[in-house]
Protein backbone atom coordinates (compact mmCIF):
# COMPACT_ATOMS: atom_id res chain seq x y z
CA UNK A 1 0.00 0.00 0.00
CA UNK A 2 1.52 3.48 -1.24
CA UNK A 3 1.21 5.98 1.45
CA UNK A 4 1.44 9.14 -0.52
CA UNK A 5 0.06 12.01 1.65
CA UNK A 6 1.90 12.74 4.95
CA UNK A 7 -0.75 12.38 7.45
CA UNK A 8 -1.54 8.86 6.09
CA UNK A 9 2.51 7.83 6.84
CA UNK A 10 2.17 9.73 10.13
CA UNK A 11 -0.84 7.67 11.35
CA UNK A 12 1.21 4.55 10.03
CA UNK A 13 4.29 5.21 11.25
CA UNK A 14 2.68 5.51 14.87
CA UNK A 15 1.43 1.96 14.50
CA UNK A 16 5.22 0.43 14.70
CA UNK A 17 7.31 -0.42 17.90
CA UNK A 18 10.14 2.36 19.15
CA UNK A 19 13.26 0.07 18.22
CA UNK A 20 11.44 -0.82 14.42
CA UNK A 21 11.06 3.22 14.05
CA UNK A 22 15.17 3.42 14.97
CA UNK A 23 15.69 0.77 12.35
CA UNK A 24 14.16 2.20 10.02
CA UNK A 25 15.50 5.64 10.72
CA UNK A 26 19.19 4.56 11.05
CA UNK A 27 18.76 2.58 7.32
CA UNK A 28 17.57 5.77 5.81
CA UNK A 29 20.52 7.76 6.81
CA UNK A 30 22.76 5.43 5.22
CA UNK A 31 21.05 5.60 2.39
CA UNK A 32 22.47 8.53 -0.53
CA UNK A 33 19.14 9.47 -1.71
CA UNK A 34 17.55 10.23 1.93
CA UNK A 35 13.66 10.57 2.33
CA UNK A 36 13.45 13.99 4.13
CA UNK A 37 9.98 13.78 4.72
CA UNK A 38 10.19 10.27 6.47
CA UNK A 39 13.24 11.83 8.74
CA UNK A 40 11.33 13.98 9.78
CA UNK A 41 7.79 12.09 10.28
CA UNK A 42 9.73 9.35 12.37
CA UNK A 43 11.09 12.48 14.57
CA UNK A 44 8.00 13.67 15.23
CA UNK A 45 6.27 10.60 16.33
CA UNK A 46 9.35 9.52 18.23
CA UNK A 47 9.39 12.91 20.24
CA UNK A 48 5.31 12.78 20.75
CA UNK A 49 5.87 9.36 22.58
CA UNK A 50 8.53 10.63 24.79
CA UNK A 51 6.58 13.84 25.72
CA UNK A 52 4.52 11.66 27.49
CA UNK A 53 7.72 10.34 29.44
CA UNK A 54 10.14 12.69 29.53
CA UNK A 55 13.61 10.84 29.59
CA UNK A 56 16.39 12.44 32.16
CA UNK A 57 19.49 14.21 30.84
CA UNK A 58 22.48 11.83 31.75
CA UNK A 59 25.23 14.22 31.93
CA UNK A 60 26.36 17.02 34.39
CA UNK A 61 25.19 20.25 32.36
CA UNK A 62 27.35 22.48 34.57
CA UNK A 63 30.45 20.81 34.27
CA UNK A 64 30.01 20.02 30.70
CA UNK A 65 29.63 23.68 29.84
CA UNK A 66 32.68 24.86 31.78
CA UNK A 67 34.59 22.01 30.35
CA UNK A 68 33.52 23.14 27.31
CA UNK A 69 33.87 27.16 27.68
CA UNK A 70 37.56 26.36 29.16
CA UNK A 71 38.15 24.28 26.50
CA UNK A 72 37.29 27.28 23.56
CA UNK A 73 39.19 29.90 25.80
CA UNK A 74 42.28 28.03 25.59
CA UNK A 75 42.05 27.51 21.21
CA UNK A 76 44.75 30.18 20.21
CA UNK A 77 46.23 31.11 23.35
CA UNK A 78 50.28 31.98 22.68
CA UNK A 79 52.91 30.06 24.49
CA UNK A 80 53.60 31.33 28.52
CA UNK A 81 56.94 34.29 28.17
CA UNK A 82 58.86 34.52 31.43
CA UNK A 83 57.36 36.71 33.91
CA UNK A 84 58.84 38.21 37.22
CA UNK A 85 57.21 36.41 40.36
CA UNK A 86 55.13 39.27 41.48
CA UNK A 87 53.03 38.89 38.09
CA UNK A 88 52.84 35.18 38.52
CA UNK A 89 51.40 35.63 41.66
CA UNK A 90 48.50 38.19 40.52
CA UNK A 91 48.27 35.72 37.72
CA UNK A 92 47.48 32.65 39.91
CA UNK A 93 45.44 34.94 42.33
CA UNK A 94 43.22 35.94 38.51
CA UNK A 95 43.53 31.99 38.19
CA UNK A 96 41.91 31.27 41.40
CA UNK A 97 39.12 34.27 41.10
CA UNK A 98 38.24 32.89 37.44
CA UNK A 99 38.15 29.36 38.71
CA UNK A 100 35.63 30.69 41.47
CA UNK A 101 33.69 32.16 39.88
CA UNK A 102 32.95 29.68 37.29
CA UNK A 103 32.22 27.00 39.86
CA UNK A 104 29.68 29.18 41.39
CA UNK A 105 28.46 31.49 38.67
CA UNK A 106 28.72 28.78 35.81
CA UNK A 107 26.50 26.23 37.48
CA UNK A 108 24.13 28.66 38.63
CA UNK A 109 23.76 30.14 35.16
CA UNK A 110 24.00 26.95 33.25
CA UNK A 111 20.89 26.45 35.13
CA UNK A 112 19.20 29.32 34.89
CA UNK A 113 17.23 30.74 31.14
CA UNK A 114 19.88 32.94 30.79
CA UNK A 115 22.34 29.66 29.45
CA UNK A 116 22.40 30.61 25.82
CA UNK A 117 22.73 34.15 26.41
CA UNK A 118 26.26 33.07 28.00
CA UNK A 119 27.12 30.41 25.26
CA UNK A 120 26.31 33.05 23.06
CA UNK A 121 28.38 35.73 24.88
CA UNK A 122 30.93 32.92 24.46
CA UNK A 123 30.23 32.12 20.95
CA UNK A 124 30.61 36.09 20.33
CA UNK A 125 34.12 36.15 22.46
CA UNK A 126 34.68 33.44 19.94
CA UNK A 127 34.11 35.26 17.22
CA UNK A 128 36.10 38.15 18.89
CA UNK A 129 39.00 36.58 19.79
CA UNK A 130 39.65 34.42 16.77
CA UNK A 131 39.43 37.04 14.08
CA UNK A 132 43.32 37.84 14.50
CA UNK A 133 44.41 40.92 12.21
CA UNK A 134 40.66 42.31 11.78
CA UNK A 135 41.42 45.00 13.51
CA UNK A 136 37.69 46.26 13.70
CA UNK A 137 36.56 42.88 14.51
CA UNK A 138 33.85 43.75 12.05
CA UNK A 139 32.58 40.52 9.99
CA UNK A 140 34.20 40.19 6.56
CA UNK A 141 31.61 42.31 4.03
CA UNK A 142 30.21 40.13 0.92
CA UNK A 143 28.06 42.34 -1.47
CA UNK A 144 24.95 39.34 -2.12
CA UNK A 145 22.27 40.41 -4.05
CA UNK A 146 19.49 38.92 -6.61
CA UNK A 147 18.86 42.76 -7.86
CA UNK A 148 20.89 43.52 -11.34
CA UNK A 149 20.69 46.96 -10.84
CA UNK A 150 21.54 47.02 -7.58
CA UNK A 151 24.63 44.68 -8.75
CA UNK A 152 25.51 47.64 -11.35
CA UNK A 153 25.40 49.96 -8.49
CA UNK A 154 27.72 48.00 -6.39
CA UNK A 155 29.92 47.57 -9.60
CA UNK A 156 29.96 51.16 -10.41
CA UNK A 157 30.73 51.97 -6.54
CA UNK A 158 33.77 49.42 -6.41
CA UNK A 159 35.12 50.88 -9.33
CA UNK A 160 35.19 54.07 -7.43
CA UNK A 161 37.41 52.11 -5.38
CA UNK A 162 34.82 52.06 -2.69
CA UNK A 163 34.91 48.69 -0.58
CA UNK A 164 33.39 49.65 2.62
CA UNK A 165 29.24 48.59 3.13
CA UNK A 166 27.33 51.40 0.76
CA UNK A 167 25.14 49.79 -1.29
CA UNK A 168 21.55 48.37 -0.73
CA UNK A 169 21.63 44.51 -1.29
CA UNK A 170 17.85 44.66 -1.49
CA UNK A 171 14.72 46.88 -2.58
CA UNK A 172 11.69 45.86 -3.24
CA UNK A 173 10.02 43.84 -5.95
CA UNK A 174 9.29 45.63 -9.48
CA UNK A 175 12.18 47.77 -9.25
CA UNK A 176 13.87 48.91 -12.06
CA UNK A 177 17.22 50.27 -12.55
CA UNK A 178 16.52 53.64 -14.63
CA UNK A 179 20.20 55.35 -14.38
CA UNK A 180 23.20 54.52 -12.91
CA UNK A 181 25.92 57.12 -13.23
CA UNK A 182 29.36 58.04 -12.43
CA UNK A 183 30.78 61.49 -12.82
CA UNK A 184 34.62 62.09 -11.52
CA UNK A 185 35.38 65.64 -11.74
CA UNK A 186 38.87 67.02 -9.93
CA UNK A 187 38.41 65.63 -5.85
CA UNK A 188 34.64 64.45 -6.70
CA UNK A 189 33.39 60.85 -7.65
CA UNK A 190 30.22 60.40 -7.50
CA UNK A 191 27.93 57.61 -8.25
CA UNK A 192 24.15 57.77 -8.39
CA UNK A 193 21.29 55.76 -9.17
CA UNK A 194 17.76 56.37 -10.09
CA UNK A 195 15.45 53.21 -9.37
CA UNK A 196 11.82 53.08 -9.92
CA UNK A 197 8.85 51.10 -10.18
CA UNK A 198 6.64 53.04 -12.33
CA UNK A 199 4.84 54.65 -9.51
CA UNK A 200 7.82 55.45 -6.82
CA UNK A 201 11.54 55.77 -7.16
CA UNK A 202 14.35 55.08 -4.85
CA UNK A 203 17.80 57.46 -5.40
CA UNK A 204 20.78 56.38 -4.27
CA UNK A 205 24.13 58.41 -3.95
CA UNK A 206 27.46 57.75 -2.84
CA UNK A 207 29.80 60.70 -3.17
CA UNK A 208 33.78 60.24 -2.17
CA UNK A 209 34.62 63.11 -0.67
CA UNK A 210 38.52 64.67 -0.41
CA UNK A 211 37.13 68.18 -0.22
CA UNK A 212 36.96 70.88 2.71
CA UNK A 213 33.31 71.61 1.61
CA UNK A 214 31.42 68.44 1.96
CA UNK A 215 27.88 67.73 1.06
CA UNK A 216 24.54 69.44 0.27
CA UNK A 217 21.75 67.73 1.20
CA UNK A 218 18.49 69.17 0.55
CA UNK A 219 15.30 68.95 2.54
CA UNK A 220 12.55 70.77 3.58
CA UNK A 221 11.75 72.54 7.41
CA UNK A 222 11.28 69.45 9.46
CA UNK A 223 13.63 68.36 11.55
CA UNK A 224 15.94 65.72 11.64
CA UNK A 225 16.61 62.53 13.18
CA UNK A 226 19.09 59.70 13.71
CA UNK A 227 18.98 55.91 12.90
CA UNK A 228 21.57 53.73 14.74
CA UNK A 229 22.25 50.72 12.25
CA UNK A 230 25.48 48.29 12.53
CA UNK A 231 27.46 51.03 14.37
CA UNK A 232 26.38 53.99 12.05
CA UNK A 233 24.22 57.12 12.44
CA UNK A 234 21.89 57.28 9.79
CA UNK A 235 20.55 61.09 9.67
CA UNK A 236 16.68 61.01 8.35
CA UNK A 237 15.00 63.97 7.12
CA UNK A 238 11.88 65.17 4.65
CA UNK A 239 12.41 66.14 1.47
CA UNK A 240 8.42 67.33 0.53
CA UNK A 241 6.97 63.80 0.12
CA UNK A 242 10.60 62.20 0.29
CA UNK A 243 12.17 60.38 2.93
CA UNK A 244 16.13 61.01 2.95
CA UNK A 245 18.44 58.89 4.53
CA UNK A 246 22.38 60.03 4.76
CA UNK A 247 25.36 58.88 6.65
CA UNK A 248 28.94 58.87 6.20
CA UNK A 249 31.76 56.34 6.12
CA UNK A 250 35.53 57.05 6.79
CA UNK A 251 35.97 58.31 3.28
CA UNK A 252 32.20 58.76 1.55
CA UNK A 253 28.82 60.05 1.87
CA UNK A 254 26.04 57.82 0.97
CA UNK A 255 22.21 58.77 0.83
CA UNK A 256 19.24 57.02 -0.30
CA UNK A 257 15.65 58.60 -0.78
CA UNK A 258 12.87 57.30 -1.46
CA UNK A 259 9.20 58.48 -1.96
CA UNK A 260 7.32 56.23 -0.34
CA UNK A 261 7.01 54.79 2.85
CA UNK A 262 9.01 55.07 5.35
CA UNK A 263 9.57 51.82 6.72
CA UNK A 264 11.07 50.61 2.81
CA UNK A 265 13.62 53.20 3.60
CA UNK A 266 14.86 50.98 6.67
CA UNK A 267 14.62 48.07 5.10
CA UNK A 268 16.85 49.25 2.44
CA UNK A 269 19.69 51.00 5.09
CA UNK A 270 19.58 47.35 6.85
CA UNK A 271 20.01 45.47 3.55
CA UNK A 272 23.52 47.36 3.59
CA UNK A 273 24.54 45.34 6.29
CA UNK A 274 23.39 42.06 5.36
CA UNK A 275 26.16 40.31 5.46
CA UNK A 276 25.47 37.35 6.98
CA UNK A 277 28.56 37.16 8.37
CA UNK A 278 27.92 38.39 11.87
CA UNK B 1 8.94 29.58 25.95
CA UNK B 2 12.82 29.88 25.40
CA UNK B 3 14.91 26.60 25.71
CA UNK B 4 16.98 26.02 28.24
CA UNK B 5 21.01 24.47 27.94
CA UNK B 6 18.87 21.38 29.33
CA UNK B 7 16.28 21.32 26.86
CA UNK B 8 18.71 21.38 23.99
CA UNK B 9 20.97 18.35 25.20
CA UNK B 10 18.02 16.92 26.35
CA UNK B 11 16.95 16.78 22.98
CA UNK B 12 20.11 15.67 21.36
CA UNK B 13 20.59 13.16 23.58
CA UNK B 14 17.09 12.10 22.09
CA UNK B 15 18.61 12.12 18.75
CA UNK B 16 22.00 10.12 19.70
CA UNK B 17 20.07 7.93 21.56
CA UNK B 18 17.04 6.70 18.35
CA UNK B 19 20.34 7.22 16.37
CA UNK B 20 22.63 4.98 18.59
CA UNK B 21 25.49 6.46 16.99
CA UNK B 22 27.74 9.86 17.72
CA UNK B 23 28.77 9.74 14.38
CA UNK B 24 29.27 13.43 13.72
CA UNK B 25 28.46 13.50 10.21
CA UNK B 26 25.19 11.33 10.98
CA UNK B 27 23.93 13.96 13.84
CA UNK B 28 24.78 17.03 11.49
CA UNK B 29 22.58 15.54 8.85
CA UNK B 30 19.37 14.45 11.15
CA UNK B 31 19.67 17.96 13.08
CA UNK B 32 19.82 19.93 9.39
CA UNK B 33 16.84 18.24 8.31
CA UNK B 34 14.64 18.27 11.14
CA UNK B 35 15.59 22.22 11.07
CA UNK B 36 14.14 21.60 7.81
CA UNK B 37 16.99 22.00 5.23
CA UNK B 38 16.44 19.96 2.69
CA UNK B 39 18.60 16.77 1.44
CA UNK B 40 18.27 18.39 -2.19
CA UNK B 41 19.66 21.99 -2.04
CA UNK B 42 23.59 22.08 -2.83
CA UNK B 43 23.22 24.35 0.67
CA UNK B 44 22.74 20.86 2.42
CA UNK B 45 25.77 19.57 1.69
CA UNK B 46 27.61 22.87 1.70
CA UNK B 47 26.33 23.56 5.27
CA UNK B 48 26.78 19.46 6.56
CA UNK B 49 30.23 20.47 5.61
CA UNK B 50 30.72 23.47 7.18
CA UNK B 51 29.66 22.61 10.45
CA UNK B 52 31.92 19.24 10.61
CA UNK B 53 34.40 21.70 9.83
CA UNK B 54 33.75 24.01 13.01
CA UNK B 55 33.79 21.16 15.47
CA UNK B 56 36.86 20.26 13.78
CA UNK B 57 38.39 23.28 14.31
CA UNK B 58 36.28 26.30 16.15
CA UNK B 59 38.52 28.87 15.72
CA UNK B 60 37.91 28.71 11.47
CA UNK B 61 36.80 31.92 10.50
CA UNK B 62 33.64 31.45 8.17
CA UNK B 63 34.37 33.31 5.04
CA UNK B 64 38.02 33.12 4.86
CA UNK B 65 38.03 29.69 6.00
CA UNK B 66 34.95 27.57 6.14
CA UNK B 67 33.52 28.37 2.43
CA UNK B 68 37.21 28.14 0.93
CA UNK B 69 37.00 24.82 2.05
CA UNK B 70 33.86 23.97 1.26
CA UNK B 71 34.14 25.35 -2.34
CA UNK B 72 37.70 23.25 -2.88
CA UNK B 73 35.62 19.50 -2.22
CA UNK B 74 34.28 20.06 -5.42
CA UNK B 75 35.01 19.52 -9.42
CA UNK B 76 35.43 22.73 -10.42
CA UNK B 77 36.28 24.24 -7.07
CA UNK B 78 32.45 26.41 -5.86
CA UNK B 79 33.58 30.10 -5.71
CA UNK B 80 32.80 31.56 -2.14
CA UNK B 81 29.93 33.31 -2.96
CA UNK B 82 28.19 30.56 -4.22
CA UNK B 83 28.75 28.88 -1.05
CA UNK B 84 27.43 31.83 1.13
CA UNK B 85 24.39 31.90 -1.71
CA UNK B 86 22.96 28.81 -1.54
CA UNK B 87 23.41 28.20 2.31
CA UNK B 88 21.51 31.31 2.82
CA UNK B 89 18.80 30.21 0.55
CA UNK B 90 18.72 27.06 1.92
CA UNK B 91 18.39 28.54 5.98
CA UNK B 92 15.95 31.10 4.48
CA UNK B 93 13.36 28.77 2.68
CA UNK B 94 13.88 26.41 5.99
CA UNK B 95 13.03 29.54 8.66
CA UNK B 96 9.79 30.57 6.40
CA UNK B 97 8.45 27.34 7.27
CA UNK B 98 10.06 26.43 10.74
CA UNK B 99 8.93 24.72 13.69
CA UNK B 100 9.88 26.79 16.71
CA UNK B 101 9.88 24.07 19.19
CA UNK B 102 13.00 22.67 17.03
CA UNK B 103 14.69 25.66 16.11
CA UNK B 104 14.55 26.73 19.51
CA UNK B 105 16.91 24.09 21.04
CA UNK B 106 19.61 25.42 18.64
CA UNK B 107 18.77 29.43 18.23
CA UNK B 108 17.06 30.49 21.16
CA UNK B 109 16.77 34.31 19.08
CA UNK B 110 14.39 32.29 16.65
CA UNK B 111 11.37 31.92 19.33
CA UNK B 112 9.56 35.14 21.10
CA UNK B 113 8.14 38.28 19.79
CA UNK B 114 10.57 38.83 17.73
CA UNK B 115 12.16 36.19 16.40
CA UNK B 116 15.44 36.45 14.39
CA UNK B 117 16.37 34.44 11.55
CA UNK B 118 20.11 33.11 12.18
CA UNK B 119 22.91 34.55 9.70
CA UNK B 120 24.87 31.96 8.02
CA UNK B 121 27.83 32.15 10.54
CA UNK B 122 25.70 32.04 13.45
CA UNK B 123 23.29 28.84 11.75
CA UNK B 124 26.10 26.81 11.38
CA UNK B 125 28.21 27.79 14.19
CA UNK B 126 25.27 27.37 16.38
CA UNK B 127 24.86 23.66 15.05
CA UNK B 128 28.34 23.06 15.97
CA UNK B 129 28.90 24.51 19.22
CA UNK B 130 25.82 22.33 20.19
CA UNK B 131 26.97 19.12 19.26
CA UNK B 132 30.61 19.56 20.44
CA UNK B 133 28.87 20.20 23.86
CA UNK B 134 26.65 17.15 23.73
CA UNK B 135 30.12 15.43 22.97
CA UNK B 136 31.71 16.73 26.10
CA UNK B 137 29.19 16.03 27.93
CA UNK B 138 29.78 12.20 27.44
CA UNK B 139 31.87 11.20 30.00
CA UNK B 140 34.38 8.94 28.07
CA UNK B 141 34.83 12.02 25.40
CA UNK B 142 37.81 14.44 26.35
CA UNK B 143 38.59 17.24 23.99
CA UNK B 144 41.51 17.10 22.36
CA UNK B 145 43.30 20.81 21.93
CA UNK B 146 45.42 20.96 18.35
CA UNK C 1 0.65 112.09 7.40
CA UNK C 2 4.66 112.13 7.32
CA UNK C 3 4.79 109.90 10.48
CA UNK C 4 2.08 107.44 8.38
CA UNK C 5 4.87 107.43 6.03
CA UNK C 6 7.18 106.54 7.73
CA UNK C 7 5.65 103.93 10.23
CA UNK C 8 4.82 102.12 6.41
CA UNK C 9 8.17 102.38 5.75
CA UNK C 10 9.00 101.17 8.53
CA UNK C 11 6.81 98.28 8.68
CA UNK C 12 8.18 97.56 5.03
CA UNK C 13 12.25 97.43 6.15
CA UNK C 14 10.78 95.05 8.71
CA UNK C 15 9.25 93.13 6.87
CA UNK C 16 12.18 92.98 4.18
CA UNK C 17 14.95 92.27 6.72
CA UNK C 18 12.93 89.09 8.26
CA UNK C 19 12.74 87.35 4.80
CA UNK C 20 16.02 85.96 6.05
CA UNK C 21 18.08 83.99 3.26
CA UNK C 22 19.12 80.90 3.71
CA UNK C 23 22.44 79.26 3.46
CA UNK C 24 21.53 78.80 -0.03
CA UNK C 25 19.13 81.30 -1.91
CA UNK C 26 16.05 79.20 -3.60
CA UNK C 27 15.58 80.84 -6.49
CA UNK C 28 12.62 78.93 -7.22
CA UNK C 29 10.39 77.76 -4.14
CA UNK C 30 10.30 74.17 -5.84
CA UNK C 31 14.27 73.81 -5.99
CA UNK C 32 14.16 70.68 -3.20
CA UNK C 33 11.91 68.95 -5.74
CA UNK C 34 14.40 68.73 -8.17
CA UNK C 35 17.97 67.97 -6.46
CA UNK C 36 18.91 65.39 -3.99
CA UNK C 37 22.65 66.27 -3.18
CA UNK C 38 25.27 68.13 -3.96
CA UNK C 39 29.30 69.28 -3.87
CA UNK C 40 30.58 73.03 -4.73
CA UNK C 41 34.23 73.59 -4.34
CA UNK C 42 37.49 75.46 -5.89
CA UNK C 43 40.03 73.42 -6.72
CA UNK C 44 43.75 74.74 -6.91
CA UNK C 45 45.51 73.29 -9.86
CA UNK C 46 48.63 75.85 -9.76
CA UNK C 47 49.98 78.99 -8.12
CA UNK C 48 47.24 81.26 -10.08
CA UNK C 49 44.58 78.89 -11.68
CA UNK C 50 41.97 77.06 -9.78
CA UNK C 51 39.04 74.91 -11.04
CA UNK C 52 35.61 75.65 -9.47
CA UNK C 53 33.79 72.85 -9.49
CA UNK C 54 30.37 71.22 -8.94
CA UNK C 55 28.40 68.07 -8.84
CA UNK C 56 25.33 67.30 -8.58
CA UNK C 57 22.65 64.55 -8.22
CA UNK C 58 18.59 64.99 -8.45
CA UNK C 59 15.27 63.53 -7.94
CA UNK C 60 15.00 61.60 -11.49
CA UNK C 61 16.49 61.81 -14.84
CA UNK C 62 16.19 65.45 -15.57
CA UNK C 63 15.67 67.31 -19.32
CA UNK C 64 18.63 69.38 -18.66
CA UNK C 65 20.87 69.42 -15.19
CA UNK C 66 23.73 70.85 -14.68
CA UNK C 67 24.51 75.00 -13.40
CA UNK C 68 22.86 77.77 -14.74
CA UNK C 69 26.17 79.88 -14.34
CA UNK C 70 29.42 79.93 -12.25
CA UNK C 71 30.38 83.97 -11.24
CA UNK C 72 33.82 84.21 -10.21
CA UNK C 73 33.98 86.49 -7.61
CA UNK C 74 37.38 88.56 -5.90
CA UNK C 75 37.94 89.94 -2.89
CA UNK C 76 40.80 91.89 -1.47
CA UNK C 77 40.31 91.39 2.18
CA UNK C 78 38.16 88.39 2.37
CA UNK C 79 35.04 90.66 2.55
CA UNK C 80 33.74 93.20 0.04
CA UNK C 81 33.53 90.68 -3.56
CA UNK C 82 33.64 91.75 -6.97
CA UNK C 83 32.38 89.59 -9.75
CA UNK C 84 35.59 88.90 -12.08
CA UNK C 85 33.51 86.29 -14.95
CA UNK C 86 30.16 84.75 -15.63
CA UNK C 87 30.39 81.13 -17.29
CA UNK C 88 26.67 80.55 -18.85
CA UNK C 89 25.53 77.38 -19.82
CA UNK C 90 24.62 79.27 -22.99
CA UNK C 91 27.91 79.84 -23.48
CA UNK C 92 29.91 76.51 -21.77
CA UNK C 93 27.77 73.65 -22.67
CA UNK C 94 30.25 71.44 -20.03
CA UNK C 95 27.66 72.96 -17.35
CA UNK C 96 24.81 71.53 -18.37
CA UNK C 97 23.86 68.20 -19.05
CA UNK C 98 20.71 66.49 -20.82
CA UNK C 99 17.80 63.28 -19.77
CA UNK C 100 20.80 62.30 -16.61
CA UNK C 101 20.13 62.35 -12.99
CA UNK C 102 23.65 63.53 -12.16
CA UNK C 103 25.83 65.61 -13.75
CA UNK C 104 29.30 67.26 -12.58
CA UNK C 105 31.80 70.03 -14.49
CA UNK C 106 34.08 72.67 -13.51
CA UNK C 107 35.37 75.65 -15.19
CA UNK C 108 38.72 77.30 -15.10
CA UNK C 109 39.95 80.39 -13.66
CA UNK C 110 42.93 82.55 -13.93
CA UNK C 111 42.95 84.76 -11.10
CA UNK C 112 45.94 86.86 -9.59
CA UNK C 113 48.43 86.05 -6.17
CA UNK C 114 47.28 87.79 -3.66
CA UNK C 115 43.34 87.90 -3.97
CA UNK C 116 40.96 86.02 -2.15
CA UNK C 117 38.41 84.20 -4.43
CA UNK C 118 35.04 82.43 -4.30
CA UNK C 119 32.77 80.96 -6.91
CA UNK C 120 28.24 81.70 -6.85
CA UNK C 121 27.22 78.48 -8.30
CA UNK C 122 23.84 78.72 -9.31
CA UNK C 123 22.54 74.60 -9.81
CA UNK C 124 19.92 73.97 -12.61
CA UNK C 125 17.77 71.40 -13.19
CA UNK C 126 14.52 71.32 -15.65
CA UNK C 127 12.34 68.54 -16.23
CA UNK C 128 9.34 69.48 -18.70
CA UNK C 129 8.37 72.87 -18.13
CA UNK C 130 9.28 73.21 -14.48
CA UNK C 131 12.73 74.40 -13.39
CA UNK C 132 14.72 74.68 -10.50
CA UNK C 133 17.41 76.74 -9.27
CA UNK C 134 19.74 77.09 -6.14
CA UNK C 135 22.66 79.15 -5.43
CA UNK C 136 25.68 77.62 -3.26
CA UNK C 137 29.27 79.85 -2.42
CA UNK C 138 32.03 78.04 -2.83
CA UNK C 139 34.58 78.62 0.40
CA UNK C 140 37.28 80.97 -0.44
CA UNK C 141 40.70 80.23 -2.05
CA UNK C 142 43.27 82.47 -1.71
CA UNK C 143 46.23 82.89 -4.19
Amino acid sequence: MKLNNVASRREFLKTIPTQELDEILQAELRKENIDDDLVRLILDVLEEREADRPVEISVEVATAVEKYTTYLDGLGKEPAKPTRRWSVVLKVASALVVVGLLFFVVPQAANAENFFEMLARWTDSIFEFFSPGDDNKQPEYVFETDHPGLQQIYDAVVELGVTEPVVPMWVPEEYELLECKTTSISRDKSVHAVLSNERDTIFFRVSIIDTKNGVNIYKDELGVITYEHNGTTHYIMQNLNRQIATWNTEKNICSVAVDCQEDILFEILKSIYTTEED
Amino acid sequence: MRSTIEDTLRHVQFLNRHLNTFDLQCMVVVVLLELGISTKRDGFDYMKNGIILLCEDPALLITKGVYPEIGKCYDPPVSNMQVEHSIRSAVSDAWSQHNSRVWGYYFPDSTGSKPKKPTNAEFMTRIARVLELWQGCRKEVSYETK
Amino acid sequence: MKRFIKLIALVLVITTLLIVPAGAENVNDKASAYFMSSTIYLDKVSSTKFDACFSVGAYGIMDELGASSIKIQRSADGNSWTTMKTYTKESYSQLICENTSSHAAYVTYTGTVGYYYRAKITLYAKQGTGIGEVVHYTATLRL
